[in-house]
C-alpha cells in the first residue's frame, strides 16, 4: 500500500540563492496516478527528485508508507523511475537493460526470467531481447525505458516529463497507453510535465506549481471547472480573460458587472458576496462555453431554458478548422478579443465581419479580483 | 512569388515538387526524420540539391548564395549567436549590408519594443528565456527580409513549455498575416495540431516523400491514405469489405442545412458505398467518384472512423441508427474540451476497442459512467474508405516506431 | 502498442536469494565513509607526486640562497656569467615558443576548418597524418627535421629549432581547434549565411570567436610543450642554449644551485603564465561587430579561397609534413649493419635495453596513474567541494605548463638524495618522473568523458537499486571506456618520446630518446636512424589506435 507524504519540504540550491522548492506539503495516495505540473522552473523536477531520493530537502520530511525516507538512498527506496531522456545503458542489451534492476537486487534467475519477459511483453519489445539499444528511435527507447522500470516490481513509479522526447503525434498516442498500464499494473505513478493537455488526459489528480509552491489540487474536473486563480485557470485550457468592474450587487450572492470601456454588462454568480461595488474584477470564461448565434436569432421559439445565459454581441472576425475542433475569434465594442470553441460537426456557419449573438451560461463565467499584475500572471514566460 | 522544387535523390528527400504561393502560410508537417528540414535548407541554399530546380517568382536561383535570396530563416533552437548581444543579433544582417546605422538603430529598437525586451540591449542571449529567445530569432530573421517576403521557420515553437507554445503561436500567426509585412511563411512542424492551427495549406512528408498537400480541411476530411489519417488524430480502423453485387450508384444525399460548408460539399460529390465489417449490419459511407470507381464488389477495404466522429448513446438501440455498434464503456477520461472513452465492441465475435472522444457536457459526465451500455455510431459522411493496404502495412503505420 | 497484462501473471513471486558476493561487498563499500577514505588516498598522492616537489623546489632556493647568490651572481672566477647565462637561455626560450606558436597558429586555421567543415577523399588520412608528430618521440622528429634541413644547408642553430619545435607542437594546435570546431553546430554559421555574410565574414563574426576557447588551449599546450622540450633542441640547438638545456647541463655537471634556480624560475614564470593566459584571454573579444562589406566579400571570392587553402596545404607539407617523415628515406645512409651490429661497443644491445626500459616505464606509468588518475577525475566532475574543486582543477594542468626537465629536477631534489632520499637516479627515479608529468595527460581525457557522459544514466541505475559501487562498476566505466583509453595512449606517448626529464634523473639508465640524442651527438646516424624509425613505427601504430577508438572530438587534452 504505498502512500507518498510530503510534509513542509523546502529546497535550496546555491547555498540558499535560489530556492527551487518552498514550503509544499502534499499526499499521494496508493494507486493514484498523480500529476506534478508547471511551467518551466516551478520545481516539479526537484519534488519529484526529492520523492525518488535523487536529491535531499534542504528542510521537510517525505515518508513512503509512513516511514521517514530521510537518509535512505534511492536504490534502497523501491522505486521505478522513468526518465525524458530515457537514460537506457547503451553498452548493454535490451535483455540486460530490463534485467539490470532485478540482478542488481539479487533475485532469483527464475524469478528474474520472469519478470524481465512479462514487461518486454507488455511494451512489445520481446522480439528485440538480444539487440542494443541503439537501434531504437525515441518511442522504442522510451518503451525500454519503462519496461526496465515496471521489471523490477516496483509499486511506485516516479516520471520526470517521460513524453517530453516523443513526438507530439507519437507521445498523444503513447499517454493513453500509460494510463492504462498504470491502472492495470495497479501501480501508484507520480508524472511530471509542463503540458497541460498530457496532464488532463492522464491524470487523476493534478498538482498544479508555480515558483516553488502549490497552487491548487485536485482532479482534472475540479481543476477546470472550478481554478482557484487566474493562474490556474489561464494554464489548464484555453481561457478567455476580460476586464470589467463591480455595477450593481445583486440579492442571492450576484452581481452585475460592467466590461471595460462600454463593453457588454453581465450578471455573475458571487459567492460569498466576495465583490463589492467598483471592484475591479477579471471575467474568465472557456472558448467551449461560447455559443454563437446569428444576430436575429429568436430564442423565445426554442425549448431550452434560456433564463441564465447571458446575451452579448460581438464580430466574428476569423474562423480556423482544427479538425476535432473549430475556432472562432470573436471582438467586443470596446475591441477587447476573446475566442470560441466548437467540437464535433459544425452545426452553425457564420460569414467573417458578420455581427453574432453571443451566449455564455451564468454558471460558466468566473469572477476573480484584478491582480496588481495581470500580464504577468498571464504570462508563461 | 512562386517557388517550386525538383529533385531527386538528395540524401533526405526523393523527388519533391511543391509549389507555394504568394503570401501563404505554409506548413510542412512530418514526423521526424521526414526529411522536413533539409528541404528548407535547400530552399534557403544551405545545401544544393543533387537534381532538380528551385524557382522564386519562376527564376531559377539553385546558383544563388543564402545570403542573395532575401529571405529570413529562423532555426530550430534559434542559433542566436552566443557571443553577440541581443541588439547585435537582430542587426546582423544590417551590419553585413552595410545599411544606414541610424535607421537600423530604430528598427532594432522597435522589435525590442515588440520582442518585450526594450532596455535590455546588452542581455546575452544565454540570459534569455525561452519565450525570449525565439522572438529575438524571429526578429533576427525579419531584420533580413527586404524585397522578396519569404519566412522560413524551423520548428519555431518546440522548444518551449506547451503553454507557452499556445500564445507564442498566436503571435506567430498574427504577425504572418498582417498586412504591413505580407509575408509568405514557410513553417516546418512535426506537430499535427499546430499546423492546423495556423496553416492555410498543410504539406505533409514522410520518409523524404510528400504524402498530401493540402488545406486542413481537405487532409482532415480527404487523407489519401491511413498515414496521413491516423498522423491527424486519433483513429479506428476496421477491416472489411466492399459488399458483393451491392455496387450501385449512390444517391445524392439530401443536403442537411445544418452543416458547414465542406461537409455539405463531401455529401453533394459523394457516392453511397456498403461494406461489411464483419458485425450482422451493413454499413454505408460516402465516398468521392473517383475512389468509388477503384473499388470492387467484394474487394478488401480499410475503414477509418476519427474518435471525435463517433455519437454516443445510452443502452443497446442498435436499430435506431446507421453505422452504430453496441458496447460497454471500459474507461472514461475527462480531457477538458473533450471526454474520452475506451468501448468495448465485439467484432467478428472478436473484442474490439473503440477509441472515441465527445465534447465535454454536464450531461455526458453524468450519464455515461464506467461500465454502463452504450451505442456508438457514426454519420455517413464522415467514415473514410481506403483500399486495404495489408496487414504489414497497417502495423508499420500504427506502431510509430 | 503496450498489450494488456495477462492477469494470470498476477500472482506474486517475489522470492529472493542472497546477493552474491560482489554485490554485497560493493553495498558495504558504497558507504560514504569508504568513498572518503579512497577521496583522502588520491589527493594524498596527487600532493606527494605533484606538488610536493614543486613547494620543496622553492624551499631548496630559499634554504640555499647563499649559495646560489655565490654560484650564480658573485663567483670568483666568472663573476655573475651564470646569471646571464640564465638570462640568455631564457629569452632565447620565449623567443622560439612565440615563434612557432604564431605560425603554428597561422597554418592551423584553414587547416583545421579543412579538416572539420569541408568533405574530401583523403580527409581521414590528412587528419591522422597531422596528429602523427605527437607520438612520436621529439628527439626522432628532431633528428628527422635535422636530416631535412641540412639538404638546405640550414645547420643546427636559432634557426633549425624554431623549424623543430613548429614540428612538434603543431598537431597540439589543430587538434584543439578541431574539437572545439566539431563541437560548435554548422548551425551559427548557417544563420549567419542566410543573414547575408559572405564566407571571410562569417568566419571572422561567427567561427572565429565560437573557436576562442580552442585556439588559447592550444597555444598553452604548444607554447609550454616548446618551451619544456630538450630531446630535439638538443640535437637541433650547435651552440645554442634553450633554459631546458641549460638546466641539463647544470645537473650534468652537478651545479645543484644554478640548476634549482633556473628550474625554479621556469616553474614560476610558467605557472604565471598559463594563469594569466587563463585570466586575460576571458577578456579578449574579437572585434565581431564592425564589418566591412566590401572588402569582406571581396576577399571571400573563390579565387581567393584556393590560394589560402592551398598556401596553408603546402606550408603544411614544406615545413611540417615533409621533415618529420623525412627520416624514412635516410634508412639507407650509412652502414647500419656494421654500425648496429658488429661495432665492439654493443650498440644493438644497448638499443634493446633501452627499448625495453622505455616501454617498462611507459606500462607502468600508464597502470600506475590508472589507478590515481580515475578517482581524482571523479573527484573533480563529481564531488560537491566548491572552490577545492576550481583549484585542483587547475594545479592538475601545471605538470603539462612546467618545462619537464624542470619538474624532473624538481622531483630529483624532492625524492632524491638531496631530500628524502627515497630514490637513487635510476630506473625507478625515471617512472616516478614520468608519473608525475604524464598525470594530467591521463586524467584530462577522463574528465572530458565524464563530463560528457550523461549523469542521467548512472541515477537510473541507482533508482534500480544498483549501490554507488556496482553503478561505477557497471555503468560508469563502460561509459568512460573510451577516455581512459585515450590517456592511456597518450600517457604512454608521452612517456616514451620523453628526454629532458629523464636525463636530470636516469643515472645509468637510458631510454630510447636518450639513446637517439647520444647517438646523434656521437655521430653514429646510422644506428640513430634506425632507432628513430623503430620508435616512429611504433607511435604510429599507437596513434591509429587512439583515433580507431576515439569518437568525433571527444577528447580535449588541455
Amino acid at each position: 500500500m504505498p502512500e507518498i507524504k510530503l510534509e513542509n519540504i523546502t529546497k535550496h540550491f546555491d547555498e540558499g540563492r535560489v530556492v527551487a522548492v518552498d514550503n509544499i506539503s502534499l499526499e499521494i495516495k496508493d494507486k493514484d496516478y498523480v500529476f506534478l505540473l508547471g511551467p518551466s522552473g516551478c520545481g516539479k523536477t526537484t519534488t519529484l527528485r526529492m520523492i525518488a531520493g535523487l536529491e535531499n530537502p534542504t528542510q521537510g520530511k517525505v515518508s513512503i508508507n509512513k516511514k521517514n525516507m530521510e537518509g535512505i538512498p534511492p536504490e534502497d527506496r523501491d522505486m521505478g523511475f522513468i526518465f525524458q531522456h530515457f537514460e537506457i545503458f547503451d553498452h548493454l542489451t535490451v535483455w540486460e537493460n530490463v534485467t539490470f534492476g532485478l540482478e542488481v537486487r539479487g533475485y532469483e534467475d527464475d524469478y528474474i526470467i520472469e519478470q524481465a519477459t512479462k514487461a518486454l511483453k507488455l511494451v512489445d519489445l520481446y522480439k528485440y531481447l538480444d539487440k542494443y539499444p541503439s537501434m531504437f528511435g525515441n518511442p522504442g527507447l522510451q518503451k525500454l525505458g519503462i519496461a526496465r522500470a515496471i521489471a523490477t516490481g516496483a509499486k511506485i513509479l516516479i516520471m520526470d516529463e517521460p513524453l517530453g522526447s516523443l513526438d507530439p503525434k507519437v507521445s498523444r498516442v503513447f499517454r493513453h497507453q500509460l494510463r492504462n498500464l498504470v491502472k492495470d499494473l495497479g501501480l501508484t505513478a507520480i508524472h511530471v510535465t509542463h503540458n497541460q493537455s498530457e496532464a488532463m488526459a492522464i491524470a487523476d489528480k493534478i498538482i498544479l506549481m508555480r515558483a516553488g509552491k502549490i497552487l491548487q489540487i485536485g482532479t482534472p474536473y475540479e481543476m477546470y471547472e472550478n481554478p482557484n486563480s487566474i493562474f490556474v485557470a489561464n494554464f489548464l485550457g484555453e481561457m478567455n480573460f476580460l476586464q470589467g468592474f463591480v455595477l450593481k450587487t445583486l440579492e442571492e450572492e450576484k452581481i452585475e458587472i460592467w466590461l471595460r470601456l462600454g463593453g457588454p454588462r453581465l450578471n455573475c454568480n458571487n459567492p460569498e458576496n466576495k465583490f463589492k461595488l467598483d471592484d475591479n474584477i477579471v471575467v474568465a470564461f472557456r472558448c467551449e462555453d461560447v455559443y454563437l448565434f446569428p444576430k436575429n436569432y429568436n430564442f423565445e421559439d426554442s425549448k431550452y431554458d434560456w433564463s441564465k445565459m447571458q446575451f452579448f454581441k460581438a464580430k466574428l472576425n476569423a474562423s480556423r478548422f482544427i479538425g476535432e475542433t473549430k475556432r472562432f475569434y470573436l471582438e467586443l465594442d470596446n475591441q477587447d478579443k476573446f475566442e470560441s470553441i466548437k467540437s464535433g460537426t459544425f452545426e452553425e456557419d457564420f460569414n467573417i465581419g458578420e455581427e453574432l449573438t453571443i451566449a455564455i451560461h451564468q454558471d460558466d463565467i468566473r469572477v476573480f479580483r484584478m491582480p496588481e499584475d495581470l500580464f504577468n500572471e498571464l504570462s508563461l514566460t | 512569388m512562386n517557388i517550386t522544387k525538383k529533385y531527386g535523390k538528395f540524401k533526405a528527400l526523393s523527388n519533391i515538387s511543391l509549389e507555394i504561393k504568394d503570401k501563404e502560410y505554409f506548413i510542412v508537417l512530418g514526423p521526424t526524420g521526414a526529411g522536413k528540414t533539409s528541404l528548407l535548407k535547400v530552399i534557403a541554399g544551405l545545401v544544393s540539391p543533387d537534381e532538380g530546380e528551385i524557382l522564386f517568382d519562376g527564376m531559377r536561383i539553385n546558383e544563388k548564395q543564402p545570403g542573395e535570396r532575401n529571405l529570413g530563416f529562423m532555426f530550430e533552437n534559434y542559433a542566436l549567436f552566443p557571443h553577440m548581444n541581443i541588439v547585435d543579433n537582430i542587426s546582423y544582417s544590417s551590419r553585413v549590408h552595410a545599411r544606414n546605422p541610424e535607421s537600423t538603430q530604430k528598427i532594432v529598437q522597435q522589435f525590442l519594443m515588440m520582442t518585450l525586451l526594450m532596455g535590455r540591449d546588452d542581455a546575452l542571449p544565454k540570459e534569455l528565456s525561452g519565450g525570449m529567445k525565439q522572438r529575438v530569432a524571429l526578429s533576427r530573421a525579419l531584420m533580413n527580409l527586404e524585397q522578396t517576403k519569404l519566412l522560413i521557420l524551423d520548428e519555431p515553437l518546440k522548444a518551449l513549455d506547451a503553454g507557452l507554445r499556445n500564445s507564442l503561436r498566436r503571435e506567430l500567426l498574427n504577425m504572418a498575416k498582417s498586412s504591413i509585412l505580407d509575408l509568405t511563411v514557410i513553417h516546418v512542424t512535426n506537430d499535427q495540431r499546430e499546423a492546423m492551427m495556423v496553416a492555410d495549406r498543410i504539406a505533409l512528408i514522410n520518409q523524404g516523400k510528400v504524402v498530401q498537400v493540402g488545406t486542413p480541411h481537405e487532409i482532415y476530411y480527404h487523407p489519401r491514405n491511413l498515414f496521413v489519417a491516423y498522423f491527424m488524430s486519433e483513429i479506428n480502423y476496421f477491416e472489411g469489405k466492399c459488399v458483393k453485387n451491392s455496387k450501385r450508384k449512390g444517391e445524392l444525399h439530401k443536403i442537411s442545412t445544418k452543416s458547414d460548408k465542406f461537409l455539405k460539399q463531401i455529401q453533394e460529390d459523394s457516392l453511397l458505398l456498403p461494406i461489411d465489417i464483419g458485425i450482422d449490419k451493413i454499413f454505408t459511407v460516402y465516398t468521392d467518384h473517383q475512389k468509388f470507381e477503384t473499388i470492387d464488389d467484394g474487394d478488401n477495404i480499410l475503414l477509418v472512423v476519427r474518435a471525435n466522429h463517433f455519437k454516443i448513446r445510452e443502452g443497446n438501440r442498435l436499430k435506431d441508427k446507421k453505422n452504430a455498434f453496441i458496447g460497454l464503456i471500459k474507461r472514461r477520461k475527462f480531457m477538458g474540451v473533450f471526454y474520452r472513452f475506451e468501448v468495448l465492441v465485439k467484432i467478428n465475435n472478436k473484442e474490439k476497442r473503440l477509441i472515441i472522444s465527445i465534447p465535454a457536457t454536464t450531461e455526458i459526465h453524468q450519464k455515461f459512467q464506467e461500465g454502463s451500455n452504450v451505442t456508438v455510431y457514426f454519420p455517413e459522411e464522415l467514415g473514410i474508405i481506403f483500399k486495404h493496404p495489408g496487414k504489414d502495412e497497417i502495423n508499420r503505420i500504427m506502431s510509430l516506431v | 502498442m503496450m498489450q494488456k497484462e495477462e492477469s494470470a501473471a498476477e500472482k506474486p513471486k517475489t522470492k529472493k536469494t542472497e546477493l552474491s558476493l560482489t554485490l554485497k561487498t560493493e553495498r558495504y563499500f558504497s558507504k560514504p565513509k569508504y568513498r572518503k577514505i579512497l577521496d583522502g588516498i588520491t589527493i594524498s598522492f596527487f600532493v606527494l607526486v605533484i606538488i610536493g616537489p614543486i613547494i620543496n623546489i622553492f624551499s631548496t632556493i630559499l634554504l640555499n640562497i647563499p649559495s646560489i647568490s655565490h654560484d650564480v651572481f658573485n663567483d670568483e672566477l666568472i663573476g655573475a656569467l651564470q646569471w646571464y647565462n640564465i638570462l640568455e637561455s631564457l629569452s632565447v626560450s620565449f623567443t622560439i615558443a612565440s615563434v612557432a606558436v604564431i605560425f603554428d597558429i597561422i597554418i592551423a586555421l584553414p587547416i583545421s576548418i579543412i579538416l572539420t567543415r569541408y568533405n574530401f577523399r583523403g580527409k581521414k588520412f590528412l587528419d591522422a597524418i597531422v596528429d602523427l608528430p605527437m607520438a612520436v618521440p621529439t628527439s626522432a622528429l628532431g633528428f628527422s627535421v635535422l636530416l631535412f634541413w641540412r639538404l638546405f644547408g640550414i645547420n643546427p642553430g636559432y634557426t633549425l629549432i624554431i623549424f623543430g619545435h613548429i614540428v612538434f607542437t603543431f598537431p597540439y594546435i589543430v587538434r584543439n581547434m578541431k574539437i572545439v570546431l566539431e563541437k560548435s553546430s554548422v548551425l551559427y554559421e548557417d544563420a549567419a549565411r542566410t543573414l547575408g555574410a559572405p564566407g571571410i565574414t562569417v568566419f571572422r563574426t561567427i567561427t572565429l570567436p565560437m573557436m576562442k576557447e580552442g585556439i588559447i588551449a592550444g597555444a598553452i599546450l604548444a607554447f609550454t610543450r616548446s618551451l619544456g622540450e630538450t630531446g630535439a633542441t638538443i640535437i637541433l640547438s650547435g651552440l645554442v642554449e634553450t633554459a631546458p638545456i641549460l638546466i641539463v647541463g647544470f645537473r650534468r655537471q652537478l651545479e645543484i644551485p644554478s640548476a634549482s634556480f633556473l628550474a625554479g624560475i621556469l616553474i614560476t614564470v610558467s605557472i604565471l603564465l598559463l594563469f594569466s593566459i587563463k585570466i586575460f584571454t576571458r577578456k579578449v573579444k574579437f572585434p565581431v561587430k564592425r564589418i566591412w562589406p566590401e572588402t569582406e566579400k571581396y576577399l571571400s571570392k573563390k579565387p581567393f579561397r584556393y590560394f589560402r587553402d592551398g598556401f596553408s596545404l603546402i606550408v603544411l607539407l614544406i615545413v611540417i609534413l615533409i621533415p618529420s617523415f623525412f627520416i624514412i628515406t635516410q634508412i639507407t645512409e650509412g652502414n647500419l649493419a656494421e654500425e648496429l651490429f658488429l661495432a665492439k661497443d654493443y650498440k644493438w644491445a644497448y638499443l634493446y635495453t633501452s627499448f625495453i626500459d622505455s616501454i617498462s616505464v611507459g606500462v607502468l606509468a600508464v597502470f600506475i596513474n590508472l589507478i590515481f588518475g580515475i578517482p581524482l577525475a571523479m573527484i573533480i566532475t563529481k564531488r560537491n567541494w566548491g572552490k577545492f574543486i576550481t583549484i585542483l582543477d587547475t594545479i592538475l594542468d601545471v605538470p603539462i605548463a612546467i618545462p619537464s626537465a624542470a619538474l624532473g629536477f624538481a622531483i630529483f631534489l624532492f625524492w632524491g638524495p638531496a631530500g628524502l632520499n627515497f630514490f637513487q637516479p635510476g630506473f625507478y627515479m625515471i617512472l616516478f618522473v614520468h608519473i608525475s608529468f604524464t598525470f594530467p595527460y591521463m586524467v584530462r581525457p577522463i574528465i572530458s568523458v565524464l563530463e560528457q557522459s550523461n549523469e542521467g544514466v548512472e541515477e537510473a541505475a541507482r533508482t534500480l537499486g544498483a549501490s554507488n559501487i556496482t553503478v561505477f562498476r557497471k555503468i560508469t566505466l563502460p561509459n568512460i571506456k573510451q577516455g581512459i583509453i585515450a590517456g592511456s595512449i597518450m600517457v604512454f606517448t608521452r612517456s616514451l618520446g620523453e628526454t629532458g626529464a629523464t636525463i636530470v634523473v636516469m643515472g645509468r639508465v637510458r631510454t630510447i630518446p636518450v639513446l637517439i640524442v647520444d647517438w646523434v651527438e656521437a655521430n653514429v646516424f646510422a644506428s640513430a636512424i634506425f632507432a628513430s624509425l623503430l620508435v616512429i613505427l611504433f607511435s604510429a601504430f599507437l596513434i591509429f589506435l587512439l583515433r580507431s577508438i576515439r569518437k568525433k572530438g571527444d577528447v580535449i587534452v588541455a
